[in-house]
């Protein structure tokens, strides 16, 4: 065991000269004759550089053992080398391989991703509390379904856009932090959008798995939790225009409402707290989109396929420039909430 | 060895024959189809492949139950005569030979890349060949025996691996359906055909059945499971990871099984239990091809010198493994071998179609 460097997590950066560095946070196997064992793996953290990315890996074993990838879980790509690089030829080493899952995580981050890798975390190593975020989906809504090394290959391959979940490392600490844009044409990153726009887009394509929505009822603060939503996303083309009929269906709970007129116990207010939340989703979707259609004019939550099954002659003829149809077509939202509970409180 | 004259159920009989067709197939299948159709619509070829051999070969043993105690190889003889029938029945014996190369040459490929790198090809081989002819010498009902304690495990395995891969499925990947015509061009079935090799097993294990009646079921059963493994494939491979991606992949359905992970399971990578079914398979393919060339031989040259008709179907494939010397030899050798079977399968249909014929004019002359 002591002969074999097992890889946790691994980071891949773009140096000012140009060269690429990978940081590979690599786990020391405990010896359980330490007294100072305080149940935390002890990593150690190996640096390689090179002019591309094999000759980088290649030359890590002229300074560690050979590296284990069975157990590599995240991809840490820092903003510089995704968008100056092929992304596509950068994982290429990694698909390839044998050892190396296609079912790890890619995370791209905000500056460099060996600041994130070297981040001292007090209960997990870096890798591993990375790893974890990815699962507070249900939590909170600003996280996107992680994206596997074997999805990324997949998008690249298919060339679709599509997103990355980014981070950006803040005084000691690591925050998931809204989500990168792939262009699959030049198959680099583009640009960054927010959270809250990360949220709206879960919404959008159904695929949020929780989350919280704060808004406001007569002013005062009203909170509702997502605990299901299933989306429908239905393209139409009328006289030869496209357009998207985006069917939302929410259901949740009020978890905090500071409204001194509340009464959840009778229906006229429920279908006022709907009503809000409601609006609130429709203004949190379009600026989300607006972001995408206006500032970027891409495409990266793969709506195209929508129009491909619907209409195949249609996207057969039209999928050449759909960027910038898509950066034309009106979308129309018809979102409906329903409030399920209100806790142990409904009045007030 | 304690030979058994013990005869074979139905049950035993559509494993046999589910084992000897389902080989290499499952890992290359999603790719070699969907590369030449270029849509996701591999499962519907796969589908009328598997429903067409059913129909024409149900049609075939039709025939070959009204002689049950005969091979196809003694048919051959019989019907064609001393000369023509044994040189039919070489080059039958010629495209099993081939047959058993191209699974045993798979293993080796795929046990070099993902398991064991750094042992050499023709130890691996040669231990998986002499296991097999050991086994062969056995007999049909011992190796049948095998077969049947094998294949549930694959079974299972392949189809829970399958089923937890829906994790990662998108229909949206298998969509539109039917967005090309399928029937433009021929080679995807051609490219199919392979796959289906093996089943002709079938007209060699007729005299070893208990009721010559329940051969019909057998060989539904016996081709229905192959087509079912197949379609399985692709459709979890292609629905997980798109067209585009499944076209460059060397082993897709290896691939997609490293593709996510089960939490919560105390083992979390799954790719290891694809593999040992794989092992499974690709021996028992092995084993039943070289039992019939076994009994090929023997019809041709009626000797019962038996350890050097073994020792030959050892050496031959042993060493013809080690020729192809690249991973895209071995891809084109599979190639090849679609037209071999179109050749072994139609010369089976040509004999059976004769008997047909004969044994009319025979009952019309009495």
């Amino acid at each position: 065991m002591q002969r074999i460097s097992f890889v946790s997590g691994l980071a891949l950066d773009e140096r000012e000269d140009k060269k690429i560095e990978l940081i590979y946070q690599i786990l020391l196997p405990q010896s359980s004759m330490d007294s100072n064992s305080t149940g935390i793996p002890q990593t150690i953290i190996v640096q390689s550089v090179g002019k591309n990315l094999l000759e980088a890996v290649s030359n890590v074993a002229l300074k560690e053992d050979r590296i284990y990838s069975e157990h590599l879980k995240v991809f840490l790509i820092g903003e510089n080398l995704a968008k100056h690089r092929n992304i596509k030829g950068l994982i290429n080493h990694f698909i390839r391989d044998d050892e190396v899952r296609r079912s790890s995580y890619v995370i791209l981050t905000k500056g460099k991703a060996s600041m994130a890798i070297k981040m001292p975390v007090k209960k997990k190593i870096a890798s591993e509390k990375i790893f974890d975020i990815s699962r507070n989906e249900i939590y909170n809504g600003k996280i996107l379904t992680p994206m596997r090394l074997g999805k990324a290959s997949e998008y690249l391959q298919a060339k679709t856009s599509f997103l990355i979940q980014a981070l950006r490392t803040n005084k000691g600490e690591i925050i998931y932090d809204g989500a990168g844009i792939i262009d699959a044409k030049k198959q680099r990153l583009k640009g960054f959008i927010s959270p809250k726009d990360v949220q709206s887009i879960q919404w959008l394509k159904g695929e949020t798995k929780g989350g919280v929505i704060p808004s406001k009822i007569d002013k005062k603060p009203l909170t509702y939790e997502i605990l299901s939503l299933n989306s429908k996303v239905n393209p139409e083309i009328k006289d030869g225009r496209l357009s998207f009929n985006i069917f939302i269906k929410a259901k949740g709970k009020i978890s905090e409402d500071w409204d001194p007129h509340e009464n959840s116990f009778g229906k006229p207010y429920s279908h006022q707290v709907q009503e809000v939340i409601e609006k609130r989703m429709e203004k949190d979707m379009r600026h989300a989109m607006n972001t995408l259609q206006k500032k970027y004019k891409i495409d990266p939550i793969q709506l195209g396929s929508y129009v491909h099954n619907k209409y195949p002659n249609y996207w057969k003829n039209h999928k050449k420039n759909w960027d910038e149809i898509f950066s034309q077509t009106s979308i129309n939202y018809f979102v409906q909430v329903k409030v399920t509970n209100f806790g142990t409180k409904g009045y007030q | 060895m304690i030979k058994t004259t013990k005869k074979l159920t139905m049950i035993q009989t559509a494993i046999f024959i589910t084992c000897t067709t389902i080989g290499n197939g499952t890992l290359v299948l999603p790719r070699t189809i969907t590369t030449q159709l270029h849509s996701p619509d591999g499962w519907i070829i796969v589908l009328i492949l598997g429903i067409a051999f059913i129909i024409v070969s149900l049609l075939m043993l039709h025939v070959a139950c009204k002689t049950p105690t005969k091979t196809i190889f003694e048919l051959n003889q019989m019907i064609f005569g001393k000369i023509f029938g044994r040189f039919l029945n070489i080059l039958l014996v010629i495209y099993f030979l081939t047959l058993v190369i191209y699974q045993v040459r798979g293993l080796a490929e795929i046990i070099q890349f993902f398991l064991l790198s750094n042992t050499p090809i023709f130890v691996t081989t040669g231990v998986f060949l002499l296991v097999a002819i050991y086994h062969v010498r056995g007999g049909m009902y011992s190796i049948s025996k095998v077969f049947s304690f094998l294949f549930p495990i694959t079974f299972f395995v392949y189809f829970f691996l399958m089923g937890s891969s829906l994790k990662i499925f998108e229909s949206s990947n298998l969509q539109p359906i039917l967005e090309k015509n399928i029937f433009s061009s021929w080679t995807p079935y051609i490219d199919g055909f392979v796959y289906f090799s093996g089943f002709e097993v079938i007209f060699i294990l007729i005299p070893f059945m208990q009721k010559i009646e329940s051969a019909k079921k057998a060989l539904i059963i016996g081709l229905t499971l192959p087509t079912l493994f197949y379609i399985t494939s692709l459709i979890c491979v292609i629905g997980a990871m798109g067209v585009s991606e499944t076209i460059t992949l060397t082993w897709p359905t290896i691939s997609l099984i490293q593709s996510f992970e089960i939490q919560g399971v105390f083992f979390q990578r799954f790719d290891m239990f694809l593999l040992t079914i794989w092992i499974f398979q690709f021996f028992s393919t092995a084993t039943s091809v070289l039992s019939t060339i076994n009994i090929g031989i023997k019809t041709i040259i009626r000797s019962s010198r038996k350890n050097y008709i073994l020792l030959t179907l050892f050496l031959v494939p042993f060493i013809s493994c080690l020729i192809p010397n690249s991973i895209i030899a071995f891809f084109k050798f599979g190639h090849v071998l679609n037209y071999g079977f179109l050749f072994s399968f139609i010369s089976m249909a040509f004999t059976y179609t004769v008997q047909f014929f004969l044994s009319r004019k025979r009952r019309v002359s009495l």
